[in-house]
C-alpha cells in the first residue's frame, strides 16, 4: 500500500501527467488503485474515462464536508495504493497531502522558476514528515527533458542545484515525447498499450525508482 | 550402430516484465495510522492562517479551505431534490460492510450508496449527499 503525492507549488510542471502515468502504471501491474484529484480543473477523471482500461478508477474530489485527510482515510479502506494529484500552487492542500504520503514526488522541468518552486515544494515535504513525525520517502523529477541520448547543460547544472539543497533527483528523468502530449487525446498510454515504446520503458524505469523509494522509506519506518 | 542421444533443445524462458504487483509493497494502510491525524491538524482554520503568515498558502482552493471556528455551526447546504423512501434488502454482509464503513468513516449508508451510484454514472446533485443528521436543530 502507498500513498503517492505529485506536488509542485509551480504549475505546468508535469504532476499531472506523471499522476496519470502512475496509475495507469499500477493498473497494468494489476494494483488497486484509487486516486484524489485536488486540481479544481479535474483533469484525472476525465481522462480516466476516455480509457477503457482506466475507467474503473475512483477518482475522489474533495468537498466543504469530505475533508482531504477523511477521504483518504475512506479511499485507504478499499484500496491498496493511492495517487494525490495537487494543485499547481501552494496551497492550503499542499502539506496536507505531503502528510498523508509514503513518497512526494517533485516534477520539475528546467527553467529558474521550475528550481525555485521545487526547492520550495521540497522543504515544505521535509516540514511535512516532521509535522506527522514520520519519515516521507521523496523526489524530484525532472520532466520535459530531452529525449536523446545526450543530456543537455542544463539539466546537469539542474541536479547539481537541487543536490546543492539536499534533494534527491530521480536518475531517470521523464523525458519530452509527443506520446505524453498525445496521451490526452488519443488515450493510448505507452506503458499501458503498447509496453516495449521507448515512452513506456522510460515511464517504467521512473516508476520502478519511485517504488525503490517508497521501499526505502518502508524500511527507515521499520527502523525507527 | 548406437544412435546418439540428441539433447534437448534450450527454450528460452519468459523474460516480459512481471505484471504483479511486488511482493516488497508494504500492506495497506490502516484506517486508525497517525499520519491521517497529523493531515487533520493541517486543515484546521488555524493552520490555514498560520501557512499564510509563513508564506506557505498562497492560493486558496475553495473545495478545502478550512471554516473559522465561529462558522462551524452554520448549517451544510440543504438537499435540493424532493426524496422518495427505498426499501430493499441487500445480502447480510454487505449490509456489515456498509455498517463497517459508517463506523470507520462517518459516510452514512444512504450516502455510502449515492456516492457509489454517482460512480456508475447516475446524475446525483452533490447537496443531495448531505448528513442533514449534522444539521443544528432549530
Amino acid at each position: 500500500m502507498a500513498i503517492i503525492t505529485f506536488a509542485q507549488v509551480k504549475g505546468g510542471s508535469g504532476k499531472t501527467t506523471a499522476a496519470m502515468c502512475t496509475v495507469a502504471e499500477l493498473v497494468a501491474r494489476g494494483s488497486s488503485v484509487a486516486a484524489l484529484d485536488l486540481d479544481p480543473n479535474r483533469p484525472l477523471g476525465e481522462f480516466f474515462q476516455r480509457v477503457p482500461q482506466l475507467q474503473h478508477v475512483e477518482v475522489a474530489v474533495p468537498t466543504s464536508e469530505r475533508r482531504v485527510s477523511a477521504l483518504v482515510r475512506e479511499l485507504a479502506t478499499r484500496h491498496d495504493n493511492i495517487v494525490i494529484d495537487l494543485m499547481g500552487a501552494a496551497t492550503n492542500d499542499t502539506q496536507v497531502a505531503m502528510a498523508l504520503a509514503d513518497l512526494v514526488i517533485v516534477p520539475s522541468q528546467m527553467s529558474g522558476t521550475d528550481l525555485k518552486c521545487g526547492v520550495e515544494t521540497w522543504r515544505q515535504a521535509i516540514e511535512a514528515a516532521e509535522i506527522s513525525n514520520r519519515p516521507i520517502a521523496r523526489g524530484v523529477l525532472l520532466a520535459r527533458t530531452s529525449a536523446g541520448a545526450l543530456r543537455p547543460r542544463v539539466e546537469s547544472f539542474l541536479r547539481e542545484q537541487y543536490k546543492r539543497v539536499g534533494a534527491h533527483v530521480l536518475a531517470t528523468a521523464f523525458g519530452d515525447r509527443a506520446a505524453w502530449k498525445e496521451m490526452t487525446y488519443s488515450a493510448h498510454i505507452p506503458h499501458l498499450h503498447d509496453r516495449d515504446s521507448n515512452a513506456a520503458r522510460n515511464f517504467i524505469s521512473v516508476f520502478e525508482e519511485m517504488m525503490a523509494l517508497i521501499q526505502s522509506g518502508a524500511r527507515e519506518v521499520a527502523a525507527a | 550402430m548406437a544412435t546418439r542421444n540428441r539433447r534437448p533443445e534450450l527454450e528460452p524462458p519468459d523474460l516480459s516484465p512481471s505484471t504483479r504487483q511486488s511482493s516488497r509493497t508494504p500492506p495497506r494502510i490502516n484506517a486508525d495510522d497517525p499520519r491521517f491525524a497529523a493531515a487533520a491538524q493541517l486543515e484546521t482554520h488555524d493552520a490555514y492562517v498560520r501557512g499564510v503568515q509563513e508564506g506557505r498558502v498562497r492560493v486558496v482552493n475553495p473545495d478545502t479551505l478550512p471554516r473559522r471556528p465561529d462558522q462551524q455551526d452554520e448549517a451544510p447546504p440543504r438537499r435540493r431534490s424532493p426524496e422518495s423512501s427505498l426499501s430493499t434488502k441487500v445480502p447480510e454482509s454487505v449490509m456489515q460492510q456498509l455498517r463497517r464503513r459508517y463506523a470507520e468513516t462517518g459516510v452514512t449508508i444512504r450516502n455510502q450508496i449515492l456516492i457509489a451510484l454517482r460512480k456508475e454514472g447516475l446524475e446525483i446533485n452533490e447537496d443531495d449527499i448531505q448528513d442533514e443528521r449534522k444539521r443544528p436543530r432549530r
